[in-house]
């Protein structure tokens, strides 16, 4: 009991510690600095008070999480199936490596200010965008995976007649699971920055449509307020979604 | 329980990168009673597990036909070379893959479990038992599915001869349960004769059936290993 309590106060220590030393070096930092273009963490820490109490923090956070999800959600779940269809039929993967790879090197403002330019300025739009920047980093990593799948096992699967259904889930996919989590973490990061260029350039709510405001104005200290409360709620996913759903896939490992 | 008649015309691996195409079996026959214990003796890479992936239907690149009496279509039981369980899912999981989800059928799972003596790993998963017990496993993966036909592949290698001798007597103890025709593959001529009524000897390519012995060993001489070891000199000298 004592020894987990340890174990647990160590666990937080560490990052407890690094941030402060972050937090530390920025103040320090700012002194040195002109207050209007590099606000120390007091300032900072107000506007994002002032933001939270008027709405706006969370009403912008709020819809940029919406459209960070629907475009994660679409990008796994079409990214995941064009993988493993690559992954397994090696005539899709011939015929189709070549766009995976373009598509992989396209940039992203490219595929935004196309995708607004013929699906007009809207929601479905940006979405769209998002999820098209996402889909091949999704295959190329589900197709590696599938792949890779133990022959042994599915040949069991088809000698005892466990059905397509039944292999998939108890078969296939925890096979995947590994790289399912990789495109999902990589994915997360990639998506969130995406999104803020896609609100930027074409939509008027969200955490970028506000970092591009007050680019106009120079208010830095707003554009570091709401990066910083955005970037702590992915953190919070992270830990408090990710961590422990991967500690359940993975407790069978010794 | 299920005979069957084996009737190869021809089974090749093509050549592949290098290597010789290859003949497995030509104008091979074999017809096998209900309920018998056959041993498919012989050496490494001969292609009986080649023969026992046919009968699996894994393998339906050949031609010639298989053909089972009593059910068209018997449930086959497969113990491989290695135990092939899934490693993210618990013993009672990986016994439950094959069956319908029922209570009846973890009923099943869970007196096959008591009957090899394994209740206690029922909620473990494979990776932290040893071998031998994933071996079992395997074995009550195969009986879970009360098998017609049930082909094993080499399935005591790689085993101490203490715990290959302990799996030997369960296996036989679960046919006395739960009776089945064993199709049994292996290089170890001991083996086959503690094991089987009948001893095939594979030799050559493509194989050839070199011996059809019948073994009328009581259980007591089974256990007898200068009763094995004079079994062996007079039918099975040379081909070792």
């Amino acid at each position: 009991m004592k020894d987990r309590q340890v174990r647990a106060v160590t666990r937080f220590a560490w990052p407890v510690l690094s941030i402060v030393v972050l937090v530390a070096a920025w103040q320090v930092a700012a002194f040195f600095s002109d207050p209007r273009l590099f606000p120390g963490p007091g300032r900072v820490g107000t506007t994002l008070v002032e933001a939270g109490l008027d709405g706006a923090l969370f009403s912008n956070i709020g819809i940029t999480l919406a459209r960070v999800l629907a475009s994660f959600i679409l990008a796994m779940a079409i990214g995941t199936a064009i993988g493993i269809a690559l992954g397994r039929i090696l005539l899709l993967n011939r015929l189709f490596d070549p766009w995976l790879i373009l598509f992989l090197n396209l940039p992203a403002l490219v595929v935004i200010v196309l995708c607004y330019i013929w699906l007009g300025l809207n929601e479905a739009a940006a979405i769209t965008a998002v999820a098209i920047n996402k889909i091949p980093n999704v295959a190329v990593t589900l197709r590696e995976g599938a792949r890779a799948l133990d022959r042994d096992l599915l040949e069991m699967a088809d000698v005892y007649g466990i059905g397509r259904w039944r292999t998939l889930r108890h078969v296939i996919l925890p096979q995947l699971a590994p790289y399912f989590m990789g495109a999902i973490r990589s994915g997360l990061a990639l998506v969130w920055k995406i999104v803020l260029v896609v609100e930027l350039l074409g939509r008027s709510s969200g955490v970028g449509f506000v970092i591009g405001a007050a680019f106009q104005v120079f208010d830095v200290s707003t554009i570091l307020a709401y990066a910083l409360a955005f970037a702590m709620i992915i953190q919070m996913v992270e830990i408090f979604v990710f961590q422990p759903w991967e500690r359940r896939l993975n407790q069978w490992r010794r | 329980m299920t005979g069957l008649e084996i009737e190869a015309l021809h089974k090749i691996y093509p050549s592949l990168g290098g290597t010789p195409l290859r003949r497995i079996l030509e104008n091979f026959h074999l017809a096998i009673d209900p309920g018998t214990f056959v041993c498919l003796l012989g050496p490494s890479g001969i292609g009986k597990t080649t023969l026992l992936n046919m009968i699996s239907r894994l393998d339906s690149d050949y031609s010639g036909q298989i053909a089972f009496q009593g059910r068209p279509n018997p449930r086959i039981g497969y113990v491989f070379q290695t135990p092939r369980l899934l490693p993210w899912r618990t013993v009672l999981q990986n016994i439950l893959l094959p069956l319908p989800l029922t209570e009846d059928s973890r009923q099943t799972a869970l007196s096959l479990l008591a009957d090899m003596g394994m209740s206690d790993t029922r909620d473990v998963y494979p990776g932290r038992l040893s071998l031998g017990m994933q071996r079992r496993v395997a074995l009550a993966r195969a009986f879970a599915i009360d098998p017609d036909i049930l082909l094993m592949d080499e399935p005591f290698v790689s085993l101490d001869e203490a715990t290959a001798d302990r799996l030997r007597d369960l296996l036989m103890r679960m046919l006395e349960l739960r009776p089945a025709t064993v199709l049994f593959v292996t290089h170890d001529s001991r083996d086959a004769v503690r094991l089987a009524d009948r001893i095939i000897v594979l030799s050559g390519s493509p194989a050839q059936i070199v011996k059809d012995i019948h073994v009328g060993l009581s259980d007591d001489e089974r256990r007898d290993e200068s009763a094995i070891e004079a079994f062996r000199g007079r039918y099975l000298a040379q081909s070792q």
